[in-house]
C-alpha cells in the first residue's frame, strides 16, 4: 500500500516539475505494474500496458473528442463568433450595461457549438472586448466578464470535459449533457445578475429597442449557427443519433456552413483544421489511456479503498464530502488543467462515489464545474493567460477581476452540491 | 521536454533530418485522411440507420479502428509539435541550461517508457494475428498492434531527437532557443 502511495506521489511530483501528464501517468502506470509482476522489465508489464491502451482507444464514446473539437475550431473560423455576438448584443441593447449581458449570452450560445473556455475566450473574447471598449465601457469590467463568461463553454454541452469524465467514469455522455444545462444556465443568470448590479452601481444607461428592421438581419445571419446545439441535443433526446453520431453531424455541420453558406474557407483550411484537431485529440488519448492504466494499478494496490476509508472517517455525509472535495478540487485546479485533473482523479474517486451512494452524474458535474474554476486562478489559469494578449491588462490585474465571478460561481456549485435536484432532474427525463 | 513552451522551437521542427521529412508528411497525411474517412463512416451510420432503414453493423468497428490508427500515428506528431499538456509553471522559472538537464532526464524516462510499451505492443502482434475484428473480418487484430508499435516508434523517434538536442544545447555545441 505505501508504495503505491509513493506512487500517487511520485506522479504528483513528475506532473508539477513539468513531464508531460499523460507520459508521467504511464511511467507511473508501468512502474506499479512492476510493483505487482515483481519486476519492471518483466514482459507481462509491457502486455498489460499495450493492451490497456488498446482497449481504452477502442471505445466509439471516444470519437466524439475529436468530432466536437472539429466542429468547435471550425464555427470559431467560420466568422460565426461575430455574427452571434452582433444578433445578441442588439437583443440585449436596451438593458442597462447591455455588451456585458450580451457577453454572457453570446458565451451561452458559443458554448453549444464550442465546447472550450480558451476558445470563447480567444475567439468571442476578442470581439467582445473590442465592441466593450468602442462603447466605453470600462477595461476592467469588461475583462472580468468576458473571462467569467467563457467558464460556461466547457460547462454547456457539448463539452469535451463532459466527455472525458462519462468515459472515465463509464456512465452516459447523454446523461452528462442533460445534466449540465442547468449549471450552466445558473452561471449565466448569476453572471448577468451580478452585471446588472455593477450597471446600476457604476450608472451605465440602456440603450434603444432594437427594432424589426435592426433584428430581422441579425437573427438571419446567426439563425443557423445557433441552431447547432439544438440539433445536437435533440437528437440525442430523441434517440435520433448517440452522442458521438451527434458530434460528426455538428462537424458536419460545421463545415457545410462555413464551406457552404458563409463560404468562409475552403478546403485547404478544413484539412487544416481536421489535422489541429486531429493532434489536440492524441493529446487529450494519451492521457486518457495512460490515467486509465493508472487508475487500473490504483484498484489494484487498494489506493480508492484506502483512501474511502480515511474520508469516512472524516463523514459519512455524502453532502459534506462533496464540500471537501470541491475544496479538494479547487486547489488542484490552480495547478492543474480541468480536462487532465478530471482524467486522472475520476478513475481514483468513483469507488468512492459509489461507496458513498452519490449520484455519478451529479458528481461529475460538480468536479467538472470546480475544477473549471482553475482556468481563472493562477499560477496556471490558460482563459487569464489567453485574455492578456485580448484585453491588454496584466496577468494579475486580470485574476483580481475575476475573483467576484470566482466567488459567485463557487456559490452556484455549492447549492448545486444542497440541491441534487438541479442537476439529476434533466438526465432523468432521459430514462 | 518542455512541451508547450513558447520561449523554444518546437524540438523535431528544429532538428529533423531532411530525409524524414516527407515520410512525416506522408504519415500525417494518411492519419489525417483516417479521421476524415472515421467521419464519413460515423455519418453513414446515421444515414443507413434512418435513410435506408439498414442496420449496418461495421461503420462502427471501422470508425473505431481508424479512430485508434489515426490516434496512435498522431501521438508522435503531439511530441514532435511540443503540443503535450504540462504543468510548467516550475518550469518556466528554470534557466535555459537547468531546462534542457530537466528534459534530457525526461526524454530518456520517456524512452524507457516507450520501450516497454513497445516490446508489449511487439509480444501482442503474434498473439494476435489469428483473431479477426468481429464485423471485418478481414482485418487481423494483430495489424492494429502493427499500428500501435509504429505509433510507439515514431514517439521514440521525435523523443530521441529531442533528447539529443537538449543534450547539445546543455553542453553548449548548440545555441539554446529558450529565453
Amino acid at each position: 500500500m505505501i508504495l503505491y502511495l509513493g506512487l500517487v506521489g511520485l506522479l504528483i511530483v513528475l506532473i508539477v516539475i513539468g513531464m508531460p501528464v499523460g507520459f508521467a501517468a504511464g511511467l507511473t502506470s508501468v512502474l506499479g505494474a512492476g510493483l505487482f509482476f515483481g519486476d519492471v522489465f518483466d514482459p507481462r508489464v509491457g502486455t498489460m500496458i499495450a493492451r490497456l491502451a488498446m482497449d481504452k482507444m477502442d471505445n466509439f464514446l471516444l470519437l466524439a473528442i475529436p468530432f466536437f473539437l472539429l466542429a468547435g475550431r471550425l464555427m470559431n473560423s467560420g466568422g460565426i463568433t461575430e455574427k452571434l455576438f452582433g444578433f445578441v448584443a442588439l437583443v440585449v441593447r436596451p438593458l442597462r450595461g447591455g455588451l456585458g449581458h450580451a457577453n454572457v449570452l453570446a458565451s451561452v450560445l458559443f458554448a453549444g457549438m464550442s465546447g472550450s473556455a480558451t476558445a470563447d475566450a480567444v475567439g468571442l473574447g476578442q470581439i467582445e472586448m473590442k465592441a466593450m471598449m468602442s462603447q466605453g465601457y470600462d477595461r476592467g469590467f469588461s475583462a472580468g466578464v468576458t473571462a467569467a463568461s467563457s467558464l460556461i463553454g466547457p460547462i454547456l454541452p457539448p463539452s469535451i470535459a463532459l466527455v472525458a469524465f462519462a468515459v472515465q467514469a463509464e456512465i452516459s455522455v447523454a446523461a452528462m449533457f442533460f445534466a449540465a444545462i442547468v449549471p450552466g444556465l445558473l452561471m449565466a443568470v448569476s453572471y448577468m445578475a451580478y452585471v446588472a448590479y455593477r450597471a446600476r452601481a457604476d450608472g451605465m444607461v440602456a440603450g434603444p429597442v432594437a427594432g424589426l428592421a435592426e433584428l430581422w438581419p441579425a437573427f438571419r445571419a446567426a439563425i443557423l449557427p445557433i441552431l447547432t446545439p439544438a440539433i445536437i441535443m435533440a437528437g440525442i433526446y430523441f434517440g435520433i443519433f448517440t452522442p458521438t453520431e451527434a458530434a460528426a453531424v455538428a462537424a458536419a455541420y460545421a463545415t457545410f456552413l462555413g464551406v457552404f453558406v458563409y463560404r468562409e474557407f475552403g478546403l485547404r483550411h478544413l484539412w487544416r483544421e481536421v489535422r489541429g484537431t486531429m493532434v489536440d485529440s492524441a493529446v487529450i488519448m494519451l492521457i486518457i489511456v495512460f490515467t486509465s492504466a493508472f487508475g487500473v494499478v490504483m484498484i489494484r494496490g487498494q489506493v480508492p479503498m484506502a483512501l474511502a476509508e480515511f474520508l469516512t472517517g472524516l463523514t459519512t455525509n455524502p453532502t459534506i464530502l462533496l464540500f471537501l472535495l470541491m475544496g479538494f478540487w479547487l486547489v488542484v485546479g490552480c495547478f492543474m488543467a480541468q480536462t487532465p485533473a478530471i482524467l486522472i482523479l475520476t478513475p481514483i474517486l468513483m469507488p468512492i462515489v459509489e461507496q458513498y451512494g452519490i449520484d455519478p452524474v451529479h458528481f461529475g458535474i460538480i468536479m467538472t464545474l470546480t475544477l473549471t474554476l482553475g482556468l481563472l486562478t493562477p499560477p496556471v489559469g490558460m482563459v487569464l493567460y489567453a485574455l492578456v494578449r485580448v484585453t491588454g491588462l496584466s496577468f494579475d490585474r486580470l485574476a483580481v477581476l475575476c475573483i467576484p465571478y470566482l466567488v459567485i460561481t463557487t456559490l452556484v456549485i455549492a447549492l448545486l452540491i444542497l440541491f441534487p435536484t438541479l442537476v439529476v432532474y434533466l438526465p432523468g427525463l432521459l430514462q | 521536454m518542455s512541451l508547450n513552451d513558447p520561449r523554444r522551437l518546437p524540438s523535431g521542427e528544429a532538428s529533423l533530418p531532411g530525409w524524414l521529412s516527407w515520410p512525416r508528411q506522408a504519415i500525417e497525411t494518411v492519419a489525417t485522411a483516417l479521421i476524415v474517412v472515421m467521419m464519413l463512416s460515423t455519418l453513414a451510420q446515421v444515414a443507413f440507420r434512418y435513410v435506408f432503414e439498414l442496420s449496418v453493423p461495421w461503420t462502427e468497428e471501422l470508425a473505431r479502428i481508424l479512430f485508434v490508427m489515426a490516434m496512435l500515428l498522431t501521438m508522435g506528431t503531439a511530441i514532435r509539435e511540443n503540443e503535450n499538456i504540462i504543468v510548467d509553471f516550475l518550469l518556466r522559472r528554470a534557466s535555459p541550461r537547468w531546462r534542457c538537464a530537466i528534459s534530457v532526464l525526461f526524454d530518456a524516462a520517456i524512452l524507457a517508457f516507450l520501450f516497454i510499451w513497445g516490446r508489449g505492443a511487439l509480444a501482442l502482434i503474434s498473439l494476435n494475428l489469428g483473431s479477426t475484428l468481429v464485423t471485418l473480418p478481414f482485418v487481423s487484430v494483430g495489424y492494429l498492434y502493427a499500428c500501435e508499435l509504429f505509433g510507439v516508434l515514431l514517439m521514440a523517434l521525435y523523443v530521441g531527437i529531442d533528447l539529443v538536442t537538449n543534450a547539445l544545447r546543455f553542453g553548449g555545441r548548440l545555441e539554446s532557443t529558450a529565453s
